[in-house]
């Protein structure tokens, strides 16, 4: 996974969030998909949600909220994240040059 | 379609109840159809949630006859404008040895005719009481969702559900929350987030009654 690479919501993806205590449950109202992600997951697809980031920039946000430090291990587990929200649909690849077909 | 296997003559009334839940299933869309029992108390519905065979109809119908009013037993009906449960008093469906504890604590419950040898064993069904049927009409707020698991020899054991957790095991057992879709997300965390989530693991039903029957359950009507 290049660290340059910058992921953002999927253009399909329309979500709803309901916050219980360090969870999150989303709907995903345009694949009709519920999703329950933890306190770290949840804040770093809301930071994609709001704008396209890259693994650094994740990082460096999700670091900062949770006063994690930021290195390998902070790292590998964005990877996975990314990863993982990718799997189901929720991010994807942000490329700038290509015009969306559909609006956002 | 085939809706039903054949069926032998004997277990016409079983076949009868089911195929009236499925009936409710496929043409009730307006609700969030919960596969849950419910029942009522001071305007408060207690939902109870299991996997089939967890105990959840038995511990239901010991409630419906100890201070607690039948809402509905297998089809938890929640209206999604309104975020409050229906009812259904329908003859609430047990199975082989549930028969048995129903009947050793409530001998004046009526059980209509026995039905033996289908594929869930031996059921009955039990006459709602009066009362659940005269007051079909009372709807009752979500005050509490308890997740039920009948297990020999566990004792009793209650604990806290966290509510992200609830809200996905129920939305995966519900009849139609994906027919749904948005209304149904929203109907179901905003009951989720408006009760109190429990796990309740019992081998005795007396114990089961009594703990619901105690605060912070509404006091037993007198």
């Amino acid at each position: 996974m290049s660290a340059h690479k910058r992921w953002r919501l999927s253009p399909g993806a329309r979500l709803h969030w309901r916050a219980w205590g360090e969870e999150y449950v989303i709907f995903n109202s345009e694949s009709g998909d519920t999703h329950m992600l933890d306190s770290v997951a949840g804040y770093g697809l809301a930071c994609l949600e709001k704008s396209p980031h890259d693994l650094e920039s994740l990082a460096l946000s999700i670091g900062e909220k949770f006063g994690m430090e930021s290195g390998r291990l902070l790292r590998d587990y964005i990877q996975r994240l990314i990863t993982e929200l990718s799997s189901l649909g929720l991010i994807e690849v942000h490329h700038p040059d290509i015009k969306q077909s559909f609006s956002d | 379609m085939l809706l039903f296997e054949r069926f032998c003559r004997r277990h016409g009334l079983a076949y009868w109840e089911w195929g009236l839940n499925r009936c409710v299933v496929l043409h009730c869309n307006h609700y969030l159809i919960l596969h849950s029992a419910v029942v009522e108390r001071c305007g408060k519905a207690l939902v109870l949630v299991g996997e089939p065979g967890s105990g959840k109809s038995t511990l239901c119908a010991a409630l419906a006859f100890n201070g607690w009013r039948l809402l509905s037993d297998e089809l938890g009906m929640l209206g999604p404008s309104d975020g409050e449960f229906v009812s259904l008093a329908r003859p609430i469906t047990l199975k082989n040895e549930s028969i048995n504890v129903i009947q050793r604590l409530r001998p004046d419950v009526e059980i209509g005719p026995l039905v033996p040898g289908t594929l869930k064993g031996t059921v009955g069904h039990i006459r709602p009481d009066v009362n659940a049927v005269s007051q079909i009409h009372q709807k009752a707020k979500p005050s509490w969702f308890v997740f039920v698991k009948y297990e020999q020899g566990s004792g009793m054991r209650v604990d806290a559900v966290r509510k992200a957790q609830a809200m996905i095991r129920i939305a995966r057992s519900a009849f139609n929350y994906g027919i749904l879709g948005l209304r149904g997300f929203e109907a179901l965390s905003e009951a989720i987030e408006e009760s109190e989530t429990l796990s309740l693991r019992y081998d005795n039903i007396e114990e089961a009654i009594d703990f619901f029957n105690r605060p912070p359950f509404p006091p037993v009507p007198l």
